[in-house]
C-alpha cells in the first residue's frame, strides 16, 4: 500500500479538530497521572473506558492512547524531583536522576526526560508505520523457552545496577525472585509462602514496594543527616540539558529507542525490562563507568528512551495481531471492541482510515507532549526550593496516598512502610534496591516460562540452546556476565567494582 | 567484627528457610517442575552467596566496622517518622482521610521537624483539602470517609 | 447495673440497626468487581460491558479490577480473603472455583466462603491450530496425539480451567496423551499458537479475529449446537466425542452478605442482563446469556461442586 497515500489519510482522520481535542483532553489527562504516584494508567483509562461510548471509535482510541503514552512522559518526574518511582520502569530513572536533582540539576534530567521521549516516541510511531506487519511476526517466535533466556539476560545487568559488591547485588536479586514469587502458583494454583496470610494470597505489590524501597527510604536516611540534606534545595542550574549533556545523551538516545521498539512489542513486561536493560548496555559502553548512580545524563536518557519507545512499540502486536502485549494494551484492546472493532491482521485492510488515524494522532500527541512538558519543567524545579522540612510530610503523605489509591487495600500502606524500613536498612549495610526490584518484576515470568518451556521439551534443558533466539540471548547473558573476567575488559569491571571502596 | 557478618547471617537463614519451603512444596520432575523447584534453587544460591560474604567478612573483608553502623544522634527521627506512619495507616480507615491526614502532617511538620506552627497549619490544611479534591472528588478514586462520613 | 447480656443484647441492637441502615442506604459508594482474568480477554470484555449496563441500575458505577492468576480462583480467593460482605466487592466465579479445590490446596471453599448472587453466561469454546498446520479437522489432531503419545502439545488459560478438563476427558475417551500447557489468558494463548510454540490451543473465543483472518484454523466448536459466526465447524459432538463444555459463570460475594444487598444486585445485573449493550458485546464474543436465579445458581454451584470431585477424581488430577 502507498505509505504516503495512508499518512495523509491518518493526518486527515487526526487533524480533525474534534480528535486534535480528544487527543489533547489524553495526553493531558495522562501527563497528569504520570505525575501523582500510585494511579496509573491502568487505572485512569477503565475509569475513562465508559466514557468513550458516545464518541466514535477513531476518537476514542485517539484520546484513551494518549493517556497512555502521556502517563509514560509523566511517570518520571517523582522519580527524579522526590525518588519516588510511580512505576517499575521509572525505578531506573531513580538511580541517577535523582542523583542529578541533588546536584541542582533537575531541570537538565527533566529536560532530557521530556525531551528523549519525545524522540523515542517519535522513532516508535515512525517504526509502527514503516515496519509493524515484520516486526509483529518476530514478536510470536518467542516461545517459553525464548521469554526464559531473555529473562536471563535482563537480569545478568545487575551487576552493572549497583556500585557495590556483585555479592551483595546477586543476594538482593535471590531476595527479589523470591517476594517475587509469594502468592498463589500461576500454574498449579498453589500459595506460596503466604504463612497462611490471606493479604499474601495475591502476591506482594510493585507499587508498595518501590515506593518503600525507594521514596519512603530516602526520606528516613534524609531525616537522619538532617545538615547535609539542606544542599540539593539551594542551588538549581539551568532549566534544560547542556550541549555537553546532549554530546553524551545523543548514542544512548537512539540505542534506548531501538531497546525499547523491540523489547515493546514482546508480551509481557517489555516496557521494564528494556529500561533496565538501556542503563546496563550504556554503562557497559560507557567510557566513565564509575560516573553512573552518581548523575550520569546518560542513565537517565538512555532508560527514558526505552521505556517511551515500548509504549509505542507496544501498539504493534495488538493492532496487526490483536494480541495485546500488556495490560494497558489488553485494556486498549477491549476499548476497540466495545466500539465494534476487531483489532487483528484485518484491521489495517478493512479500516484504513482508523489504523493511519491513530498513527498519525500518536504523532501529533508527541509533539502536543512535548509543548505541554517543557514549560512544566520550570514549575517542577521549584518544588525543590520547599524547605525539607515542609516537603518530606507531603512526600510521604503522597507516598501514603499513592499506595493506598493504587490497591485500595491498607495492607499495602503496612508493606510500604516495612520496605521503607528495609530500604533504609539495606542502605547503612552496603545493600542497593534496584537488583532487588529487577529481579521482583523479571522473577515470576522467568520461573512461570522455564516450566513452561520445560513442560514443552520434556524436560529437555537443550531447548534453552537449541532455539536461535534462546540461545542468542542467553550467550550475550553469558558475555555481560563474564565480561569482567577476560583480560581485555577486566580494567573496566574493575573500576565499577573498586567504586565503592 | 565486619558490618557484613550479621546480615550475612540473616541471609543464610533466609536462604535455608526458603529452600526448605521449596522442597516442602514440592521440585516435581525435570518434564513437569512442580512449584517449589524456582524456589529450591533460589533458597539454595542465596545461602550459598551468603557463606561466600560471610566467608570474606570473617577474613577481614566486606563493609566497615560495625561500629560505624550504630545510628548518628539524630536517630530518633527517622524511627518517630515511621512511627507516625504506622498510626496513621492504623487510623486512616476508621478515622476517614480528612481529619487523620491533617493530623499526620502536622505531628511530622511539628514534632518531627521543627515548622513555625502557622506554616505547619497552613500546609497541612491546604495539603489535605487539595488531594482531598484532585483525588476523591475529580479522578474519583474513593478515600476513606471513616466513622464522621466526612 | 448492667450485666452481660444487656451489654450483648444492646451490642446486637447497634449492629443490627448499623445492618438495616447499611441495607438501606447500599449502593451508597462505587462498588468493585473482580474479575479473576487480565484485562482485555473475552470474559473481561463482556464483564465490562455487564458491569457497564448493571451499573444504569444500581445507581453506582461498578468497577471492574482484574486479578488475574491460578486458572481463574485467584480473584474470589482474594475476595473470599480479604473482603467484607458489605455488597461493595463482588466477583465473577468462573466453574474452576468450583473445580480446583478438589485438586490442590487452596485458600477458599467454595462451598462455604461465598455468597452466590446470579448466573449470566456461558462461553463459546473451541480448539484452533495455526492455519498451515497439518490436522484439517479435530479427528486428525486427536489421532496424531494417539499415534504419538506425548509429542502433541495444546495449550489453554490456566490448568484446571474447563478448557483443560475437557481436553484430558476427550484425550481419555480417545485413548490419547497431549501436553498440557498452561499460559495466562487469552493474548498469550493466541501468541504462543500463532508463533508455533503449541500444536493447537483451547480457549474462549479470543482467537475470533485471527481465524477470520485464516491465520488461524477452528476445527472444533464446544457448544451444544454450531456457532452462528462459523457455521461451517462442527461441534464436538458432530467431531465424535459426545461432550459440551461452555464452563456457565456467575457473580457471588464474600460470605454472610445481608439478603436485601444480594437483592439489590441480583435485580441491576438482571436488568443489565437485557440492556441491548450487554446483549452487543455478548455477541461481538459469541456468547449466549444463561441466567439463574440466586436460590437456582446456589443450587448450581453445590451440585456442580459435587460433580466437578468425581470429574476430577476419574482423570486422575485429585490432589495428594
Amino acid at each position: 500500500m502507498d505509505l504516503l497515500h495512508s499518512l495523509s489519510l491518518g493526518f486527515q482522520v487526526a487533524l480533525a479538530p474534534t480528535n486534535l481535542l480528544y487527543c489533547f483532553t489524553g495526553v493531558f489527562v495522562g501527563t497528569l497521572i504520570g505525575v501523582l504516584p500510585g494511579i496509573g494508567p491502568v487505572a485512569a483509562m477503565s475509569l475513562l473506558l465508559p466514557a468513550t461510548f458516545a464518541i466514535p471509535p477513531e476518537s476514542a482510541i485517539i484520546l484513551m492512547a494518549g493517556v497512555y503514552y502521556g502517563s509514560m512522559y509523566g511517570g518520571s518526574t517523582t522519580a527524579i524531583l522526590v525518588n519516588i518511582p510511580g512505576e517499575a520502569a521509572s525505578v531506573v530513572t531513580c538511580l541517577d536522576g535523582y542523583q542529578m536533582a541533588r546536584q541542582g540539576r533537575a531541570g537538565a534530567a527533566l529536560g532530557m526526560a521530556a525531551i528523549g521521549s519525545f524522540i523515542a516516541g517519535t522513532l516508535a510511531v515512525l517504526g509502527l508505520m514503516l515496519v509493524a506487519p515484520t516486526l509483529a511476526r518476530f514478536a510470536i517466535r518467542f516461545g517459553p523457552a525464548e521469554y526464559f533466556s531473555l529473562m536471563v539476560l535482563g537480569l545478568s545487568i545487575l551487576a552493572y545496577l549497583s556500585h557495590g559488591s556483585l555479592v551483595k547485588a546477586l543476594l538482593m536479586a535471590t531476595l527479589g525472585l523470591v517476594l517475587g514469587l509469594v502468592g498463589l502458583d500461576s500454574i498449579t494454583a498453589i500459595p506460596r509462602l503466604t504463612f497462611d496470610r490471606l493479604e499474601l494470597v495475591d502476591g506482594l505489590g510493585l507499587v508498595p514496594i518501590v515506593m518503600g524501597l525507594f521514596g519512603v527510604a530516602e526520606i528516613l536516611a534524609n531525616l537522619e543527616q538532617e545538615v547535609k540534606r539542606e544542599v540539593f534545595s539551594r542551588r538549581v542550574t539551568g532549566l534544560l540539558p547542556t550541549r555537553d549533556d546532549w554530546r553524551r545523551s545523543a548514542a544512548p538516545l537512539a540505542r534506548g529507542s531501538l531497546l525499547g521498539f523491540v523489547l515493546g512489542i514482546l508480551p509481557g513486561g517489555g516496557a521494564v525490562i528494556s529500561s533496565f536493560l538501556s542503563y546496563g548496555l550504556e554503562k557497559r559502553l560507557s567510557r566513565t563507568p564509575e560516573r553512573f548512580g552518581k548523575g550520569a545524563i546518560e542513565g537517565v536518557a538512555g532508560p527514558e528512551a526505552a521505556n517511551n519507545a515500548a509504549a509505542g512499540g507496544g501498539f504493534i502486536p495488538l493492532m496487526t495481531l490483536g494480541i495485546p502485549p500488556n495490560v494497558v494494551m489488553a485494556l486498549l484492546l477491549g476499548a476497540f471492541i466495545v466500539h465494534g472493532l476487531q483489532p487483528g491482521p484485518l484491521l489495517m485492510t478493512q479500516k484504513p482510515d482508523l489504523f493511519w488515524g491513530i498513527v498519525a494522532s500518536m504523532y501529533i500527541g508527541n509533539i502536543m507532549l512535548l509543548i505541554l512538558n517543557l514549560p512544566l519543567i520550570g514549575m517542577w524545579v521549584q518544588v525543590l526550593r520547599v524547605p525539607y522540612r515542609i516537603l518530606f510530610p507531603l512526600i510521604l503523605l503522597f507516598c501514603v496516598i499513592g499506595v493506598y489509591t493504587a490497591s485500595g487495600a491498607i495492607f499495602d500502606v503496612y508493606l510500604m512502610v516495612a520496605f521503607g524500613i528495609l530500604g533504609w536498612l539495606m542502605r547503612r549495610f552496603g545493600y542497593e534496591p534496584a537488583p532487588l526490584v529487577l529481579a521482583f518484576v523479571l522473577g515470576p515470568m522467568l520461573e512461570n516460562n522455564l516450566r513452561k518451556a520445560l513442560l514443552l521439551s520434556q524436560g529437555d534443558f537443550m531447548t534453552f540452546v537449541e532455539r536461535p533466539i534462546s540461545a542468542t540471548c542467553l550467550a550475550v547473558a553469558a558475555l555481560l556476565l563474564l565480561s569482567p573476567l577476560l583480560p581485555s575488559f577486566g580494567a573496566r569491571r574493575n573500576a565499577i567494582a573498586l567504586e565503592q571502596s | 567484627m565486619k558490618a557484613d557478618l550479621p546480615s550475612g547471617m540473616l541471609w543464610l537463614g533466609i536462604g535455608v528457610f526458603v529452600a526448605y519451603e521449596g522442597y516442602d512444596l514440592g521440585l516435581g520432575v525435570p518434564s513437569d517442575p512442580g512449584s517449589g523447584f524456582v524456589l529450591f534453587w533460589a533458597g539454595l544460591l542465596m545461602a550459598g552467596l551468603a557463606l561466600v560474604q560471610l566467608a570474606a567478612s570473617v577474613r577481614g573483608h566486606g563493609g566497615g566496622p560495625i561500629a560505624a553502623m550504630w545510628p548518628g544522634p539524630l536517630w530518633w527521627k527517622p524511627v518517630a517518622a515511621i512511627v507516625a506512619l504506622a498510626i496513621y495507616g492504623t487510623f486512616l480507615l476508621p478515622v476517614g482521610f480528612l481529619i487523620s491526614t491533617v493530623v499526620f502532617l502536622l505531628v511530622l511538620m511539628l514534632a518531627v521537624d521543627r515548622n513555625p506552627p502557622a506554616v505547619a497549619v497552613t500546609v497541612a490544611l491546604a495539603a489535605t483539602i487539595i488531594v482531598y479534591l484532585v483525588f476523591d472528588r475529580w479522578l474519583g478514586v474513593g478515600l476513606p470517609r471513616g466513622i464522621f462520613h466526612i | 447495673m448492667f450485666d452481660r447480656r444487656t451489654i450483648l443484647s444492646a451490642a446486637i441492637g447497634v449492629l443490627a440497626s448499623a445492618g438495616v441502615a447499611v441495607a438501606d442506604t447500599y449502593p451508597s459508594k462505587p462498588v468493585t468487581f473482580i474479575v479473576p482474568w487480565p484485562a482485555g480477554g473475552s470474559s473481561d470484555l463482556t464483564m465490562r460491558a455487564l458491569s457497564d449496563a448493571a451499573s444504569k441500575h444500581l445507581g453506582q458505577p461498578i468497577v471492574v479490577e482484574n486479578r488475574a492468576g491460578a486458572s481463574g480462583t485467584a480473584g474470589p480467593a482474594v475476595m473470599a480473603a480479604s473482603a467484607k460482605p458489605d455488597g461493595y466487592t463482588i466477583a465473577q466465579m468462573p466453574i474452576t472455583v468450583f473445580r480446583l479445590p478438589h485438586m490442590v490446596k487452596t485458600a477458599f471453599d467454595p462451598t462455604k466462603d461465598f455468597t452466590y448472587i446470579l448466573n449470566v453466561t456461558g462461553y463459546t469454546f473451541g480448539v484452533v491450530v495455526k492455519a498451515d498446520a497439518k490436522w484439517k479437522t479435530f479427528g486428525e489432531l486427536v489421532a496424531d496425539a494417539k499415534a504419538n503419545p506425548g509429542k502433541i502439545s495444546y495449550g489453554t488459560p490456566g490448568a484446571g480451567t474447563s478448557l483443560h478438563i475437557t481436553m484430558e476427558q476427550i484425550a481419555a475417551m480417545a485413548g490419547a496423551k497431549f501436553i498440557h500447557v498452561p499460559f495466562k489468558g487469552g493474548a498469550e494463548t493466541n501468541a504462543a499458537v500463532l508463533g508455533g510454540h503449541v500444536a493447537a490451543v483451547a480457549d474462549s473465543t479470543g482467537w475470533g479475529s485471527l481465524v477470520d483472518a485464516k491465520e488461524l484454523r477452528l476445527l472444533v466448536i464446544w457448544g451444544k449446537e454450531r456457532s452462528k459466526r462459523w457455521p461451517d465447524v462442527p461441534t464436538l459432538k458432530e467431531a465424535g466425542f459426545d461432550l459440551v463444555s461452555n464452563s456457565p459463570f456467575g457473580i457471588a460475594g464474600p460470605k454472610g452478605m445481608d439478603p436485601k444487598v444480594v437483592a439489590k444486585l441480583h435485580d441491576a445485573f438482571k436488568k443489565g442482563m437485557a440492556e441491548p449493550s450487554y446483549a452487543e458485546a455478548m455477541k461481538k464474543f459469541d456468547m449466549e446469556p444463561f441466567y439463574m436465579s440466586t436460590g437456582d445458581y446456589d443450587r448450581y454451584a453445590r451440585q456442580t461442586i459435587a460433580e466437578q470431585a468425581k470429574l476430577v477424581q476419574m482423570l486422575g488430577l485429585v490432589k495428594k
